[in-house]
């Protein structure tokens, strides 16, 4: 029973999402692979899996391992390379009735820029800047940890495409309002945060790391508070909206993002575990609304800060 | 198309110290279901273990599949503990299982411990078309020994091996090889269980050009495509070696183009 009375519908960047609710990059595919289990086209927007300039085969075999609450992976950005993406696969994504983000990984500044201006096609909504993947050499995390590198990412981004651009952030600094101010004077329309934490496993039979890259990101309900508090400290820091995610896995959790103030959520491990989880989240979040008579999304932004 | 559902537990009764049968009443899963093809099981509803557990098709029954798993942690632990009545949540069918020409006359099937489960289908399917099964399980030891009853209803000639000599055959899966079966005498050759056994039997197959599927393991997190985190090393039709998905190109690939590392 909908009340029509609750509106999910969303303003990010000036795009108008249905809904808050995004699914996380590398956790969904190109957001086809989950047709069979929901309607795709009801989520707010979906993000791709990180697109690199060439082909990139990615980490050898052991690239996950559980941990309680949570999940280490390195896969090492498996990609077949941005003129694969543009041919292959965004026709299909083109039948999707929602919003498409293209995540992108580069190993200079140039190459992001390169990858920004290949991708600045019909059928791409926006960008999602990954300046923060912990499982490549090169590249990657160091841009995001580094506030003056974050920001000459986003600027040469931001020149190279017409599109909305959000900059993910990630959570493996000492002080993450310091690279959030960053991309924001480098012209990012948005922030994403969190990407995985760095962390690792031991395998005590064979006494080596379980991992095949020895280190991998963390996700998961493991990483939620994490997650959320840097949420809350941006937040207070910048004016541009805030993509919250890590650790959600419900519609509660999606809500404690917003409430600590983002303007939309992504799920990511939650897909992997329950691929329709997607439809579930904005069914609970609408109910949540009509429990406490908010009417409009907006309305719920930021309201844990004072 | 697979289905993401909840079945229905019927039985679940241990087959000895370590494995156990359950079989689940889920008809979406079972009507698309084919021989090798896997399920992503959902063993705990509090998050504990998060992930879900992939587990092979033994076989499809009325309205249903049967699963036969060995219990090694917290999750293959959780499932041992439920009964009949209890609901699941299921993904599936999944992934690319065995396939067969009807013209094949006689197939050997090589199965290691657990490895042993998806066999049932398969054999039961060969079977069901007329072609000659011959079987091979492995064990560690006597107490091991699950399903050798089952698999001789389809199989005409059945061989058991035990590490330990307590049972059948002195030696590993691929033991009786060297001398009680000549492999030249099957059209193809199909196998699950442990990689050393894989390996050994690909060198086998390959030198002697004997089509051979193997079903390969590797960690899972979705099952379903879209984490990448399972990958297979394989050598592709133009001679690179790429990394493809167990849970969806696989879990069966042919002996020829799958690459082990030494
Ligand atoms: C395609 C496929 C089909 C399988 N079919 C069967 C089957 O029919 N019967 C059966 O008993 N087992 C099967 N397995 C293995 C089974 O998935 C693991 O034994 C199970 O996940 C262990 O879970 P656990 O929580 O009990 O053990 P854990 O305590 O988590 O780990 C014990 C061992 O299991 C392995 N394992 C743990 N999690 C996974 C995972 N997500 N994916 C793969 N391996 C894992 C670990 O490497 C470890 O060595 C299959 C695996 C795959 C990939
Ligand atoms: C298997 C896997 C692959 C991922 N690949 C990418 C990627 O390609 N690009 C990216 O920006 N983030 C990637 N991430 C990070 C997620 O998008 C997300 O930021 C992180 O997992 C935290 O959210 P979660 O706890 O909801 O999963 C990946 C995460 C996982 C688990
Ligand atoms: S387990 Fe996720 S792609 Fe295979």
């Amino acid at each position: 029973m909908t009340d029509k009375r609750v509106d999910l519908t969303t303003d990010l960047m000036g795009l108008t999402l249905k809904n808050p609710v995004m699914t996380a990059s590398g956790t969904c595919g190109s957001g086809i692979e989950l047709l069979p289990y929901m309607d795709v086209s009801k989520l707010g927007a979906i993000v791709g899996k990180g697109t690199t300039l060439n082909n990139k085969v990615g980490n050898p075999p052991g690239r996950l391992m559980q941990t309680p609450g949570g999940l280490l992976n390195c896969i090492g950005l498996q990609n077949q390379g941005a003129d694969y993406f543009l041919t292959e696969i965004l026709p299909e994504v083109r039948k999707v009735d929602t919003h498409f983000f293209a995540n992108i990984s580069g190993n200079t500044v140039e190459e992001y820029g390169i990858l920004a201006e290949k991708l600045d096609v019909d059928g791409i909504s926006g960008l999602e800047v990954n300046i923060s993947c912990p499982n490549v050499k090169s590249g990657g995390l160091a841009f995001g940890t580094v506030p003056e590198d974050a920001r000459s990412v986003t600027e040469e981004v931001k020149k190279r495409t017409g599109k909305p651009v959000l900059v993910k952030l990630s959570p493996n600094v000492t002080d993450i309002t310091a690279i959030a101010q960053a991309v924001e004077e480098g012209g990012a329309d948005g922030i994403s945060l969190i990407n995985t934490l760095l962390g690792m496993s031991i395998d005590i039979e064979t006494m080596k790391a379980s991992l095949s890259n020895t280190f991998g990101g963390l996700s998961g309900p493991a990483v939620k508070p994490v997650g959320l508090r840097m949420v809350y400290q941006v937040y207070q820091k910048v004016k541009i909206p805030i993509v919250g995610l890590g650790g959600i896995m419900n519609a509660e959790d999606a809500i404690e993002y917003l409430l600590a103030g983002a303007t939309a959520i992504q799920l990511g491990t939650a897909n992997l575990v329950n691929p329709a989880v997607g439809i579930e989240v904005i069914k609970g979040i609408e109910e949540y609304m009509e429990r406490k008579n908010i009417r409009n999304m907006q309305a719920l932004v930021g309201k844990a800060h004072g | 198309m697979p289905y993401a559902t909840q079945g229905i537990i019927t039985k679940n009764n241990p087959l000895n110290h370590q494995i156990y049968r359950m079989e689940i009443e889920c008809p979406d899963i079972a009507k698309e279901a084919s021989p090798g093809q896997f399920i992503q099981v959902k063993s705990s509803d509090d998050g504990a273990p998060l992930l879900n557990r992939p587990i092979s098709i033994a076989r499809v029954i009325p309205g249903g599949l049967q699963i036969i798993y060995a219990v090694v942690g917290t999750g293959t632990r959780q499932l041992s503990e439920k009964s009949a009545g209890d609901k699941l949540s299921l993904i599936g069918p999944l992934g690319h299982g065995f396939s067969w020409q009807p013209e094949n006359k006689k197939v050997l099937l090589v199965g290691g411990g657990i490895g042993i489960a998806p066999l049932h289908a398969l054999a039961e399917g060969l079977h069901g078309d007329h072609i000659e099964v011959h079987t091979i399980l492995g064990f560690n030891t006597k107490e091991d020994l699950f399903s050798q009853e089952q698999l001789a209803q389809w199989s005409k000639k059945l061989w058991v091996t035990t590490m330990d000599g307590t049972c059948g055959i002195h030696g590993h899966a691929c033991t009786p090889l060297e001398g009680t079966v000549s492999i030249e005498d099957y059209d193809h050759v199909y196998a699950c269980g442990p990689e050393p056994m894989l390996k050994a039997l690909a060198k086998i197959c390959n030198s002697r050009h004997i089509p051979c599927s193997l079903s390969v393991e590797e960690y899972m997190a979705c099952g379903i495509g879209v984490c990448l985190g399972c990958v297979q090393k394989i050598l592709n039709e133009d001679h690179e070696e790429t990394y493809q998905r167990v849970c969806v190109e696989g879990p069966v690939f042919s002996s020829k183009e799958v690459v082990f590392d030494d």
